[in-house]
């Protein structure tokens, strides 16, 4: 096999997705092509609407393509599956009627069908991992919202699918929560190396997370650009991190003095 | 206790410090003990119905009323413990329990039923709007001279008044229920694999059970009053009548304390089934999850 078919993950190819609703035709991407690689962190980042849950979803099963092609580990990604986990952004997607364990666990046997002990054993690890030690047996309701996050992302991890399709996973939350929690999913990268298709509106995040940015036009989503980012690592203050803000701005439209939602 | 945040021991990152303050409380909170079951005992009510009793024991007297008519309280005790200790209390309040149980054990089914087409299909869907809308202000006790008619006096009339006051509530409760479970959580499942018979058993129904709990409670309370009324108002079914033929009996040979030996059993049965079954059903799920309707 090629090495360079080995290296990429997603392949989309001039996807186009519309929805049929009473109301009329609804198109939410158009003509969309991107890669994303093995190991890397890709952020789509695009306005309100643009079709970046759809992509997301359309990536995990959920939703098809209405032309072009979607790639996934080199076949069409027509069912969902527990290799595309998606995380969402709504705090409600920890099932209530299972503590913080039972819910990492519930993932485990039903995607990965392990024997009880070794279940246990990995659930304990992740809930570990996101620093959530002490609270195996809360229920959800009794968490805050940037610990829902974390345990969605232990129940996720503990999967080990071939990527993380995370949907504005921050977006609820506090402003210094946020950037805690984008602190730790670098900390769980670097010792995971889990490729991430990550959605924001955020330019903050986006350069904060991504390796590489795929910015969006609005509504029909289409490609404007996909940049390289290294300014992550130069930190908020530095001329690089600021110059990348500029460039997110004018592809978005936003001008040099643009405000952030 | 732990102080939290020392003054002037700002942290680099607060975000991580708060949480890490306030881990053992939360911690130790849930799986905290149970409040005393003394302490839960609702005091207030205990006093109100003490009263309630004294003035039922001194009004007779107080009144001048015919001992035959409205007995004392301690009369009514004393002729509902003995009722008890024979079994003949029992012997009808199990008859009655034993009809109601079938009756809505064949609703509930049937509830399910009617549910799942009206999820699946839009005459399904139409069906169980008209029959709720129409059947809601008919109480299923007016059904049961057509159903003497019908099925002769027997089991199989109280099983169709039965059947007819538990379904309607029940359909639409467990409906309602499984039409509003939470989409993410469906996604939730269906991500992980889950689908058919698999996703409706690990998704599906624990989300639905706040509103199927609903359902039962709804069509507990309907059954029960029908029941009661129908023993009441037209005897005894096939030879074997239960609490209501008891105090249609008592009230034909001027028992008059049998009579309310009787209600009373139907008041306890009520509130055992209530707060025995019910309440400890809610308080073991949906108030654990968090999920109060
Ligand atoms: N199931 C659906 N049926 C009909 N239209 C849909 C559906 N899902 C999405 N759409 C439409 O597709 C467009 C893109 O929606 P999408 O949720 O992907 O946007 P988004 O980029 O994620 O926006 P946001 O940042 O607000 O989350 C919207 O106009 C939306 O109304
Ligand atoms: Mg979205």
């Amino acid at each position: 096999m090629a090495i360079a078919a080995h290296d990429t993950l997603i392949e989309a190819s001039r996807v186009s997705i519309q929805f049929t609703t009473a109301a009329g035709v609804v198109e939410a991407v158009r003509d969309v092509s991107f890669q994303v690689r093995r190991g890397e962190k890709f952020v789509l980042l695009g306005p309100s609407g643009c079709g970046k849950s759809t992509l997301l979803k359309a990536v995990a099963g959920f939703v098809r393509p209405t032309a072009g092609t979607l790639l996934f580990e080199g076949r069409e990604a027509r069912e969902p599956g527990a290799d595309r986990i998606l995380i969402f952004q709504e705090f409600d997607q920890l099932l209530p009627w299972k503590t913080v364990l039972g819910n990492v666990q519930f993932a485990l046997r039903v995607a990965a069908r392990l024997p009880a002990d070794a279940l246990s054993q990995r659930a304990r690890a992740y809930i570990r991992l996101v620093g959530l030690e002490g609270f195996e047996r809360a229920y959800p309701h009794t968490l805050s919202g940037s610990m829902k996050q974390r345990v969605a992302l232990a129940r996720s991890l503990a999967l080990d699918p071939e990527v993380l399709l995370m949907d504005e996973p921050f977006g609820s939350l506090d402003a210094l929560t946020r950037l805690h929690m984008q602190n730790e999913l670098g900390r769980i990268w670097r010792e995971h190396r889990k490729t991430i298709l990550f959605v924001t509106h955020s330019i903050q995040e986006a350069i904060l997370i991504g390796h590489r940015i795929m910015v969006m036009t609005p509504r029909p989503g289409r490609v404007r650009e996909i940049l390289d980012n290294t300014a992550a690592d130069a930190g908020p203050d530095s001329p690089e991190f600021v110059q990348m803000q500029g460039r997110l701005r004018g592809l978005l439209g936003l001008g040099d003095r643009g405000h952030e939602e | 206790m732990v102080a939290p945040h020392p003054s002037g021991a700002a942290g680099a990152e607060p975000a991580a410090r708060a949480e890490r303050l306030e881990r053992p409380e939360v911690g130790r909170r849930v799986p905290g003990p149970r409040p005393d079951l003394w302490a839960r005992l609702p005091l207030g009510k205990v006093a109100v119905v003490a009263l309630l009793l004294a003035a039922w024991e001194v009004l007779p007297a107080a009144l001048h009323a015919n001992p035959l008519l409205f007995p004392r309280a301690t009369t009514v005790l004393r002729v509902w413990v003995r009722g008890i200790e024979s079994g003949e209390i029992l012997t009808y309040a199990e008859r009655s329990l034993a009809v109601l149980v079938l009756g809505m054990a064949l609703g509930v089914v049937g509830a399910f039923l009617l549910a799942v087409l009206a999820l699946f299909t839009r005459a399904g869907r139409d069906f169980l709007d008209v029959m709720t809308s129409m059947f809601n202000p008919l109480p299923a006790i007016a059904l049961f001279p057509l159903a003497l008619l019908w099925f002769g006096l027997g089991i199989k009339s109280l099983l169709f008044v039965l059947i007819h006051a538990t379904i309607w509530p029940m359909a639409l409760s467990v409906f309602t229920g499984f039409a509003t479970v939470p989409r993410t959580l469906v996604l939730v499942g269906r991500n992980f694999g889950l689908r058919g018979w698999p996703l409706a058993a690990a998704i599906y129904f624990p989300a639905a059970l706040p509103a199927i709990v609903t359902g039962l409670r709804i069509a507990w309370a309907f059954a029960w009053r029908t029941l009661i009324a129908a023993e009441l108002v037209f005897g005894v079914i096939g030879g074997q009548g239960g609490l209501g033929w008891y105090i249609y009996l008592k009230r034909y040979y001027l028992e008059t304390p049998a009579v309310f030996a009787g209600l009373a059993t139907i008041v306890l049965i009520g509130l055992l089934v209530e707060h025995g079954i019910f309440r400890t059903i809610e308080e073991r799920t949906v108030r654990r999850w968090g999920m109060s309707l």
